[in-house]
């Protein structure tokens, strides 16, 4: 049986060329979201948000979301290689996250602390353009890197499509740090983390069922 | 250490296009990964077909071989991969049989009760034999080595191998019947 299989494999062999290091197909990913959430930002910003730069905490946390983004996209492609892939999840993917996580639970506190009033405004407000910025900007990345890395070899679907959404649902969350005008950091807690952390297993869910489906197809 | 230096250079000319080199890469590697899968999978599962889909596995992702990299490691996380699955699909399997077919789940009990005695005599047998025989046994049909193989690990003649083999099968043919 199986020496059909290799024959039939071995003839008609056509060459391939040898796919990219993780490092240069991560570079290529990043650049490629910039230019999407630099896209998305522009297009929310012409028509209601305020473009600003970031500053003081909100820059902190901004570098914190690209560092998160970034490192999860080297993830995702470094589980793509046989070389390098491994079982299990990489924690180190989400450290930049609860770092971010941390430093909006600190900045909350201590304002908490100073202005009680001021630091649960956001709870009379709903904002539901934030989640709906991060969303916009972060499908067509995931929908780029989804075909971007299933050109590679994906072992195992679960820990490439986790490190995939969360890497671009951090830039749609990096994008909306220069549109946002709302700054206290709970709102950043309900409406900036909390739909990164939901969507992230909605969006991963959905890649392994598309690739799933699409191997079976194939297969069949 | 030759021959993960030929499978490297084999594996390179097989994205090159050379059709008679992944041939041959192929060939060993599934002849290599079978007793592998035996030892991993235990008497019980063939492992014809998980070799089938790391062979696919392997075909799929020839692009992502590095030639900078050693070829086996890279070889077992396709090989790895593909076992996790199947174990995955196994334990959905069993669990299934437990949750719906208590029936057969009866069945399935008795006749796991049945192979543990059966076991367990075997096991006494198996300590019956000398110590040569219960290597050149445990070479042979748990590890899946060849005679030649186990010649080679026990540094003596294939015919001693046969030999040895030979009056071990009788030995637990007799304890057995009685």
């Amino acid at each position: 049986m199986n020496s059909e299989l290799i024959q039939h494999l071995s003839k008609n062999l056509k060459p391939v060329r040898p796919a990219r290091t993780p490092i240069q197909q991560s570079m290529i990913l990043i650049l490629l979201s910039i230019f999407i959430v630099a896209f998305a930002c522009l297009f929310w910003y012409l028509r209601k948000d305020e473009f600003h730069i970031p500053q003081g905490r909100s820059l902190l946390e901004s570098v914190l979301l690209f560092l998160a983004a970034s490192y999860g996209i080297y993830q995702a492609c470094l589980s793509t290689s046989p070389h390098f892939t491994s079982i299990r999840f990489s924690k180190k993917s989400v450290v930049f996250l609860i770092l971010w996580f941390f430093v909006l639970i600190l900045s909350f506190l201590s304002l908490y602390f100073l202005n009680q009033e001021e630091s649960l405004i956001a709870l009379k407000y709903n904002t539901w353009l934030c989640p709906l910025v991060i969303l916009t900007s972060s499908i067509p990345i995931s929908i780029i890197s989804y075909f971007f890395v299933q050109r590679g070899a994906v072992l195992f679907a679960r820990n490439t499509f986790l490190y995939l959404s969360l890497a671009s649902l951090c830039f749609g969350a990096f994008g909306l740090s220069f549109i946002c005008p709302w700054t206290d950091p709970l709102h950043e807690i309900l409406w900036h983390l909390t739909p990164v952390l939901l969507l992230t297993i909605g969006i991963a869910a959905l890649q392994i069922v598309i690739f799933k489906k699409i191997q079976k197809y194939f297969k069949g | 250490m030759g021959e993960m230096k030929n499978w490297e250079q084999m594996m390179v000319e097989a994205q090159n296009g050379n059709s008679m080199a992944y041939e041959t890469l192929l060939k060993e590697v599934s002849h290599y990964l079978t007793s592998y899968l035996r030892y991993k999978l235990g008497p019980q599962t063939d492992p014809q077909d998980i070799l089938q889909d790391v062979l696919m596995t392997l075909h799929r992702s020839r692009h992502t071989y590095n030639s900078d990299y050693p070829f086996k490691p890279w070889l077992y996380k396709i090989v790895q991969s593909r076992l996790i699955d199947f174990f995955r699909k196994e334990r959905r399997s069993i669990d299934y049989r437990l949750t719906y077919e208590d029936e057969s789940c009866e069945v399935i009990r008795a006749e796991a009760e049945i192979s543990q005695i059966e076991i367990t005599d075997f096991k006494k047998a198996v300590e019956k034999l000398s110590a040569d025989q219960q290597k050149v046994l445990l070479a042979l049909k748990l590890s899946g080595k060849s005679i030649k193989e186990v010649a080679q690990d026990l540094s003596i003649s294939e015919s001693l191998v046969k030999v040895t083999a030979h009056r071990a099968y009788q030995s637990l043919y007799r304890y057995l019947e009685s």
